[in-house]
């Protein structure tokens, strides 16, 4: 297989093509009514779709180069704050959720003053290092957070009527369109991303900083600017997780495995394109808890661990770097 | 307070064993082995089958423990090799996915339960100067000053040392000089493998072990070798040290609930300040 072959090569943008994106967009819009009322099914896809969209907010600086170990900060911080809005503040879930967005996309500005300048492996383990702390944090502020035993009784998102769209509805299917709507403007913000200067300036520094800087882009402001989105997404995703379930507590809300899995749902789907993550998300998650868990309980992380190092030894651009290659190869035959 | 400054003291001497391996892999072959803790917890439950089916003391068992340590960390050489660039960042998520099938693999070999090696003997005190200190803490502490004293005499006085700590500081120059790197990279991750998993039964009886308490020893064996610096005994001593005596005020002052976020807010700092590395002149 030659790498670099159909733009698979590092630097390049993957692409994907465009049937497959629309197909899965418009299957994505009709699974409720697909699923009808097995709303478990419903439940399971709109937790992909929150991975989903956690491994999006995840690839944003991912494609600057900075490779968060550390995204359960800006999920628990989002989540907490969702809850805390909706609880204390008596704000409808919808309007807590803009602020939780909002105020885990400060945390993202904040860890790129922290974080932002230190070079590749050393910034992974700052944020690690941030979520841990947040973690403990979040563990022993009882006076806010009510400690290990969590915030419970968080409202649900309330259905919103949309008279004229004939559209299943429900708390499940409230849900599962709030986490698709969100994931359709994380993908369409990054297609922006991608078409603008600011995308020219995220892979300049990914392929090297000096160099980047030495064309004449602001290195620091672009970062702040990845690092601030992602901490907003990453942020919604942990509100969504907030009101789907009900509940939160530092265990699940901060837990390493929330920063963990999006880097393995991103780097496995295919971290150079602009679903992958998605892709990634879907085929981990889904796998898990469709085919399994039934077959061997508790084995998820063979599955995740093993994702991870068949991503680094045989598929370095991920499942759509993959297909790209194959079918690049095929037409080049042809 | 002073007894938990000394306490901390003595624990700090184990971490900087526990760190050694770690160092001189990231020194040598560039590997954040994000799976050391791992292979520390690994040699915690060989040691603690060894003291459950035979007696054998845990300083004994640390022989035996490093076995299995070596074997993997040799046999994550091959795999190694394959990792593309940017290498210190992959290998970083490469180890990574390597310790979540280690700690896959702990849970069916082993069980979730937590294990502990409860030597009798070793609960008893010393007082000394008007403060009582458990004697395992001592020995655990004078076994590892021990093997780090017999790495410190190997690194400055045998000619192996000096080129393991040559290829340290500059690869390609001490490749001119007649060093084969492929076979110093053996070696270094065969050793530190080794220190790893020699570590695991001092671990174990200090403290509960459980499949997925691998996190801590690798954030502690992180935090001194950003401190210490690769190929220097004495700079993961210090570090150690230091690191237990913080952590002992910090828990004292404020219960055992904020030891891990000292270390983990030391760390944090230790990058602030050590922007760009640890050596001078290696890019990462």
């Amino acid at each position: 297989m030659g790498a670099g072959r159909g733009g698979t090569n590092q630097d390049a943008i993957g692409r994907v093509p465009g049937w497959i994106g629309v197909g899965g967009a418009l299957l994505l819009i009709l699974l409720p009514i697909l699923v009808g009322t097995r709303e478990y099914l419903l439940y399971l896809g709109t937790m992909a779709l929150t991975f989903g969209l956690l491994a999006e907010s995840w690839n944003l600086p991912a494609q600057a180069g900075l490779i968060s170990f550390g995204h359960a900060a800006f999920f628990g911080v989002g989540a907490y704050a969702s809850a805390l809005l909706s609880l204390r503040g008596q704000l409808s879930p919808w309007v807590a959720m803009v602020g939780a967005g909002l105020f885990a996309g400060l945390l993202g500005l904040l860890a790129a003053e922290v974080a932002g300048d230190l070079a590749g492996p050393y910034f992974s383990l700052a944020t690690l290092a941030v979520a841990e702390i947040l973690r403990v944090v979040a563990l022993h502020w009882a006076a806010l957070t009510e400690g290990a035993w969590g915030l419970v009784g968080i409202p649900g998102l309330p259905p919103v009527g949309l008279g004229w769209i004939p559209l299943p509805v429900g708390d499940r299917a409230t849900d599962y369109y709030a986490a698709l709507l969100l994931l359709g403007v994380v993908c369409g913000t990054q297609a922006c991303v991608r078409r603008a200067p600011l995308g020219l300036a995220i892979r300049a520094i990914r392929q090297g900083e000096t160099r980047a800087a030495a064309s004449g882009v602001d290195a620091r402001r672009v970062k702040r600017i990845a690092l601030g989105l992602s901490g907003l997404f990453a942020g919604e995703a942990g509100a969504l997780h907030a009101h789907i379930l009900h509940w939160v507590d530092p265990a699940s809300a901060f837990s390493p495995s929330l920063s963990v899995l999006p880097l393995i749902m991103a780097m496995f789907g295919g971290s150079g394109y602009l679903l992958g993550p998605v892709l990634g998300a879907m085929v981990l998650y889904l796998g898990n808890e469709l085919v399994l868990q039934h077959l061997a309980p508790g084995a998820h992380l063979l599955l995740y661990g093993g994702a991870v190092v068949l991503v680094i030894l045989a598929l370095p651009h991920g499942i759509l770097g993959w297909i790209e290659a194959r079918v690049g190869g095929r037409r080049a035959a042809v | 307070m002073l007894e938990a400054a000394v306490s901390g003291l003595i624990t700090g001497a184990f971490y900087a064993l526990l760190a050694s391996g770690f160092a001189l892999i990231f020194g040598v072959a560039r590997v954040f082995n994000l799976a050391h803790g791992e292979l520390v917890v690994l040699g915690g439950y060989v040691g603690e089958w060894l003291f459950r089916l035979t007696g054998l003391s845990p300083i004994l068992a640390m022989p035996v423990a490093a076995l299995p340590g070596m074997a993997l960390a040799l046999g994550a050489r091959p795999l190694l090799r394959r990792v593309g660039e940017p290498f210190v960042l992959r290998a970083l998520v490469l180890t990574f996915g390597a310790s979540l099938l280690l700690q896959s693999g702990l849970q069916m070999a082993f069980t979730a339960d937590f294990r502990l090696i409860a030597v009798p003997a070793w609960d008893r005190g010393i007082a000394f100067a008007g403060l009582r200190v458990p004697t395992g803490r001592l020995v655990v502490a004078g076994a590892a000053l021990v093997v780090l004293g017999l790495l410190h005499v190997c690194f400055t006085r045998t000619f192996f040392g000096k080129g393991l700590r040559a290829v340290c500081l500059d690869r390609e120059a001490a490749a001119l000089a007649g060093i084969n790197p492929g076979k110093v990279d053996r070696i270094a991750l065969g050793l530190g493998g080794a220190l790893a998993g020699a570590a695991g039964p001092l671990f174990a009886a200090t403290q509960y072990v459980s499949p997925s308490a691998g996190m801590g020893p690798t954030l502690t064996a992180i935090v001194l070798t950003i401190f210490g610096g690769v190929g220097s005994m004495g700079g993961l001593l210090l570090g150690g040290l230091l690191l237990g005596l913080a952590e002992g005020l910090a828990s004292w002052i404020g219960g055992a609930a904020w030891r891990e976020v000292t270390s983990l807010t030391l760390l944090l700092l230790l990058l602030r300040w050590r922007k760009t590395g640890l050596a001078r002149g290696r890019g990462v």
